[in-house]
């Protein structure tokens, strides 16, 4: 280390050199023109002569992205030795700035040792366990040229040279600028590949380009995965809830006896039914103390002596307000209906704890499956008359060409079969067009809806209609100020405000109506 | 009057501008004659309309009148009745038209009339127009019915063909006559043309302005 801190002159040239030795971490792309004090310029690993800092460290980047511990060590020599050659060089610059530099030198060669060495060469090969191969690669040579089509430049300093991980072939930078995921293969793999450099070529011909609807990937089994945790949560806290239901109804049902403590003298005898069940009931679950609960933990109003009371939950034992909580009539037959039938009692029970009780047996899939199938009997027919209009489209082509080759084959093997097959099809045609028919006309004949739904639909479509009307006339506008016909606009600009005050009228209607 | 217009910058005269809406049922020709009228067009194979068409048109009346018609081509298809009213509330001249060859297009159009005397402004100018007729052998209203229920409403009447340029002009041009050009006052209807006269007039030299703002 201190060797490298003797190597005085160092000029602010020096920085690309540090980027080559961030190359896995982090890449500056500077270029660097002054190529006369870099003469030198050599990969420190294979040994092979760059054209530019740039190159060396694309090339480091491409074939020793792996650079494993032992190569360490080559490529800190490699920037000692690369420091002294420029230092060498700029020994012979005023001695000002050399002492100017030298500082800078010392604090620079130690960040950079001191961070290279930090570089943990275990996370880098985790980062990068494998690469994207190269054995396709076009061989560089003296005169490369572009391959883009109708690019022609020559390869070098100035136009850069970049292989395209994809196809192998040698571009030039511009035309080697795209991004897209291959796998180890160099295959497209646009889910676990790796972002690779790519001509444009490649990068439009793969799956996927300019398909709108992208890559699919479905995360159905994840959510249903994330859903079923949720789900059997509260399932549980359902199926718990409704034992002490349960056991609450059965508690009502049988008349209440005094609770029989261990010992009766300390407890003195509870006097009324009321007071009797309020022990038993807590007997199930244990009440929320009053005096710990200011606000209801639910809506969080607070609690009053005479406004807002405190009531408690009897499945839950929480405190909590009159809103928030409703009375749930106790079945002994099937605790969690809620009917009026067979009751033996109500008991209060909070929002909350209603909801996890009862939401099973609302939403049962059975009922959820009824609710589905009840579709509007509209809903039903234009199902079906979707169906037949598929049918047709698919055999009115099919009719079509039977007819012309029966027409166009007019002596030649002309079969019966034919003929017949011609027959079916255009029986088979006319049956659906009767069938598509009659259902349109069942449509139409619906009972239409009240009369309020009829007004509202003909507001609606009014508005739709003025809408419609609004984009027109600004089509208008845009053509009469293309063609600068100002009068016009402005006559148009009216006719839009006007249509604009009618589409907000209509609309206040339509509220009024909801 | 000299409100209600302004010197046209090429002709010199009065410029009006009147802001005309068709009426009638669908499949009479109303966007046919506007495009006549408009482009000295026909197009056999004419897409029904849809909402309302704007198109202008001006034409001289004389060396000196000089109008223009803001036309509102509107859609005859029921879907589209309730922009009518948008339309003809602030119309100065409206063209009710039927097809000579849809004895109900005369019904339609006897309504749209009623509706426009009843709702639209009191001076508003209508004509009515039977369309169609190079189809006159298909004929099924005849001329005189039409033209004496026109009289005894006090229409402009006019049978046209927006195929052969029939009438067009004409029915046009009589409707720009009809209007009240020289009644017109300031606080008329014409939209547009009290706007126009506050617009930089390039023709006109620079006044002498030398004074400062303070």
């Amino acid at each position: 280390m201190s060797s490298l801190s003797d190597n005085t002159s160092f000029s602010s040239s020096s920085t690309p050199s540090t980027s080559f030795l961030a190359t896995n971490s982090h890449r500056e792309s500077l270029i660097f023109d002054d190529s006369s004090s870099l003469q030198q310029l050599e990969c420190p690993i294979c040994n092979e002569t760059m054209i530019s800092l740039r190159q060396l460290n694309q090339h480091l980047d491409d074939l020793h992205g792996d650079t494993s511990v032992d190569q360490k060590d080559g490529i800190l020599n490699w920037f000692k030795n690369a420091q002294s050659t420029i230092g060498k060089q700029l020994s012979k610059t005023t001695p000002l700035a050399k002492n100017k530099l030298s500082s800078i030198s010392k604090d620079l060669s130690q960040t950079v040792i001191s961070k290279f060495s930090e570089l943990d060469v275990g996370a880098v090969l985790d980062e990068q366990p494998d690469y994207v191969t190269k054995a396709h690669w076009q061989k560089e040579s003296e005169h490369d040229c572009c391959s883009s089509a109708g690019c022609d430049k020559m390869l070098n300093l100035k136009h850069g040279r970049q292989n395209c991980r994809k196809c192998g072939k040698l571009f030039c930078d511009s035309h080697c600028q795209l991004q897209m995921r291959l796998n180890k293969q160099a295959q497209h793999d646009p889910v676990d590949g790796l972002w690779c450099r790519a001509c444009e070529d490649c990068y439009q011909s793969r799956e996927g380009y300019l398909d709108t609807r992208g890559v699919v990937r479905t995360h159905t089994a994840a959510f249903v995965k994330a859903r079923h945790k949720g789900l059997e949560k509260a399932h549980l806290e359902g199926n718990r809830l409704e034992k002490r239901l349960e056991k609450l109804a059965r508690l009502y049902a049988t008349p209440a006896k005094p609770v029989i403590s261990g010992n009766p003298s300390l407890t003195p005898p509870l006097p009324t039914l009321k007071h009797r069940r309020r022990a038993s009931e807590q007997s199930i679950v244990k009440w929320e103390d009053d005096a710990s609960v200011t606000n209801c933990p639910i809506c969080g109003n607070s609690f009053g002596k005479i406004t807002n009371r405190k009531h408690h939950c009897r499945l839950c034992g929480r405190v909590i307000c009159e809103k928030c909580s409703s009375k749930v009539s106790l079945n002994l037959n099937n605790c969690s209906s809620e009917s009026e039938q067979d009751s033996v009692g109500e008991v209060r029970v909070c929002r909350e704890c209603r909801t996890a009780v009862f939401r099973h047996v609302k939403i049962s899939r059975k009922e959820y499956n009824d609710e589905i199938a009840k579709q509007p009997h509209i809903v039903l027919l234009y199902q079906k008359l979707t169906k037949i209009r598929f049918a047709i489209d698919a055999t009115l082509p099919k009719f079509q060409d039977m007819l012309d080759m029966l027409q166009n084959k007019e002596i030649v093997n002309q079969t019966h079969a034919d003929y017949q097959l011609a027959a079916r099809t255009r029986k088979e045609l006319l049956e659906n067009f009767a069938q598509f028919d009659s259902i349109s006309k069942k449509i139409n004949a619906l009972p239409k809806a009240n009369d309020s739904e009829k007004r509202e639909e003909k507001i609606r479509q009014q508005v739709a209609v003025l809408v419609e009307q609004k984009k027109l006339v600004e089509g208008y506008i845009q053509e009469a100020s293309k063609k600068r016909k100002i009068d016009d606009v402005k006559t148009l600009k009216a006719s839009l405000d006007e249509l604009e005050i009618e589409i907000n009228k209509k609309k206040k209607e339509l509220g009024e109506l909801w | 009057m000299s409100n209600s217009n302004r010197q046209h910058p090429q002709a010199p005269g009065k410029l009006y501008q009147f802001k005309l809406v068709l009426l009638g049922e669908a499949a009479v020709g109303k966007s046919s004659l506007v495009l006549r009228f408009v482009k000295d067009q026909f197009d056999d194979y004419r897409e029904s309309t849809i909402g309302a068409a704007f198109l202008t048109q001006t034409i001289h009346l004389d060396d000196n009148t000089t109008v223009k018609f803001e036309i509102w081509d509107t859609a005859g298809q029921e879907r589209y009745k309730s922009l009518a009213p948008m339309y003809y509330r602030n119309a100065n001249c409206a063209v009710v038209v039927y097809d000579i060859t849809q004895a109900s297009s005369l019904e339609k159009a006897k309504s749209w009339v009623k509706e426009l005397q009843r709702q639209a402004d009191p001076n508003i100018v209508i004509a009515l127009a039977g369309n169609k007729t190079d189809l006159s052998s298909r004929r099924a209203i005849e001329r005189e019915d039409a033209q004496a229920y026109a009289h005894d409403a006090g229409l402009l009447f006019f049978e046209t063909s927006a195929k052969t340029a029939a009438n067009v002009n004409e029915l046009f041009t009589s409707i720009a006559r009809k209007m009240p050009l020289d009644q017109l006052a300031p606080n008329s209807r014409l939209r547009g043309s009290l706007l126009n006269n506050k617009g930089v007039d390039l023709t006109n030299p620079p006044q002498n302005n030398n004074y400062c703002a303070c």
